[in-house]
C-alpha cells in the first residue's frame, strides 16, 4: 500500500448555538501509513505512548499498514494536541480532527 | 557485524568502528538538519514564553524536514498555529535524542557498550529520525520496494541504500532486545 494517500477529512459546517466547539463530537488522533516506519517500531510507540496491550497495539499498526490510517486515541481537542505531540516526537505521521 | 543481546537489566552493544562512525555521523547530520541543541538560551525569558528565534509557523521546505516536523490538522491555519507552538519544543527534543545517540556511540572506547532501556529508548527513536530523513533522500515512497526496482549496479544511491538497511538491521535488534 503506498503511503502517498494524502490526509483529508471533510469538515462539515454545522449552526453555532452557544460555543465554536460542540462538546458531543470528540477529538480523535489519526496515524497515517507510512513507508519507513517499522512495523515493529510503531507497535512498540502505540505500547508505550498509550499503554496498550500488545495485542490492540499490533492491531492498530495492521490497520495503519493495510487501510492507510487509523484512530489510535480520543478525547478532547487539548489531550488530542498532545498525543499528536508525541507521536511527532516519535516520528509517527499523525494529525487530529473532530470525529 | 553488529550486535544487540539484552543480558539481564542491560542491553550490550557491539559495534565495528566504521559502524560506530556511520551511525554517529548520520545521527550529528539530522540533529544539525533540525537546527541542533542549543546548549543554554541566551535568553531565557524568551525562551520561557516560547519566543524561541526557531519558531516557525510555516512547514520546512526540505522535504526531510517536513516528514520530521508534519502537519498536525490538515486545514493550514490549525496546522501553523500548532507548529508555532509545538515547532521549537519538537526540534530540540529530536535533536538531544540524535546528540545522545553520537555521543554514547563515540563513547564506546572498544565498541562495547552495556545501555539500560531507558538509553535504548532514546535510541531507537533517534534511529527512526536517521531513517525517515534517509528514506525521503531515497524516496522510498512504497511498502512493496518498489522503489528498489530498476537499480543499477553503479547507482550512486546504493552506499546509502546500505546505510538505511543496515540503520533498518539495528532499529529491529534494539526493538528485539528492549523492554
Amino acid at each position: 500500500m503506498s503511503a502517498g494517500a494524502a490526509p483529508t477529512v471533510e469538515r462539515v459546517e454545522q449552526p453555532v448555538e452557544e460555543d465554536e466547539v460542540t462538546p458531543d463530537r470528540p477529538w480523535v488522533t489519526i496515524v497515517w501509513n507510512d513507508p519507513v516506519n517499522l512495523m515493529t517500531y510503531v507497535t512498540y510507540v502505540f505500547q508505550k505512548l498509550f499503554g496498550y496491550p500488545k495485542a490492540k497495539a499490533q492491531k492498530l499498526m495492521r490497520q495503519v499498514h493495510e487501510e492507510g490510517r487509523a484512530v489510535v486515541s480520543s478525547g478532547t481537542r487539548e489531550q488530542m494536541e498532545h498525543d499528536v505531540a508525541r507521536l511527532h516526537a516519535h516520528g509517527l505521521w499523525a494529525t487530529l480532527s473532530q470525529d | 557485524m553488529a550486535s544487540i543481546k539484552r543480558k539481564g537489566e542491560v542491553i550490550r552493544v557491539t559495534f565495528e568502528p566504521e559502524e560506530r562512525m556511520v551511525l554517529g555521523g548520520f545521527a550529528r547530520e539530522v540533529s544539525e538538519l533540525l537546527g541542533g541543541v542549543v546548549a543554554a538560551d541566551p535568553d531565557p525569558l524568551a525562551a520561557m514564553v516560547g519566543m524561541g528565534s526557531e519558531t516557525s509557523s510555516a512547514p520546512p521546505e526540505d522535504p526531510a524536514l517536513r516528514r520530521l516536523l508534519p502537519d498536525a490538522y490538515d486545514d493550514p491555519a490549525g496546522a501553523a498555529e500548532f507548529r508555532r507552538l509545538t515547532d521549537d519544543e519538537l526540534r530540540r527534543g529530536k535533536a538531544s535524542s540524535l546528540t545522545r545517540l553520537a555521543d554514547d556511540v563515540a563513547g564506546a572506547a572498544d565498541g562495547l557498550l552495556e545501555i539500560d532501556d531507558e538509553t535504548a529508548d532514546v535510541w531507537v527513536q533517534a534511529l527512526n529520525d536517521v531513517r525517515l530523513v534517509l528514506g525521503v533522500r531515497l524516496k522510498v515512497d512504497d511498502d512493496h520496494g518498489t522503489w528498489r526496482r530498476g537499480l543499477t549496479p553503479d547507482d550512486p544511491r546504493k552506499p546509502l541504500i546500505a546505510a538505511y538497511d543496515w540503520l533498518t538491521g539495528v532499529q529491529e535488534m534494539l526493538l528485539s532486545a528492549i523492554r
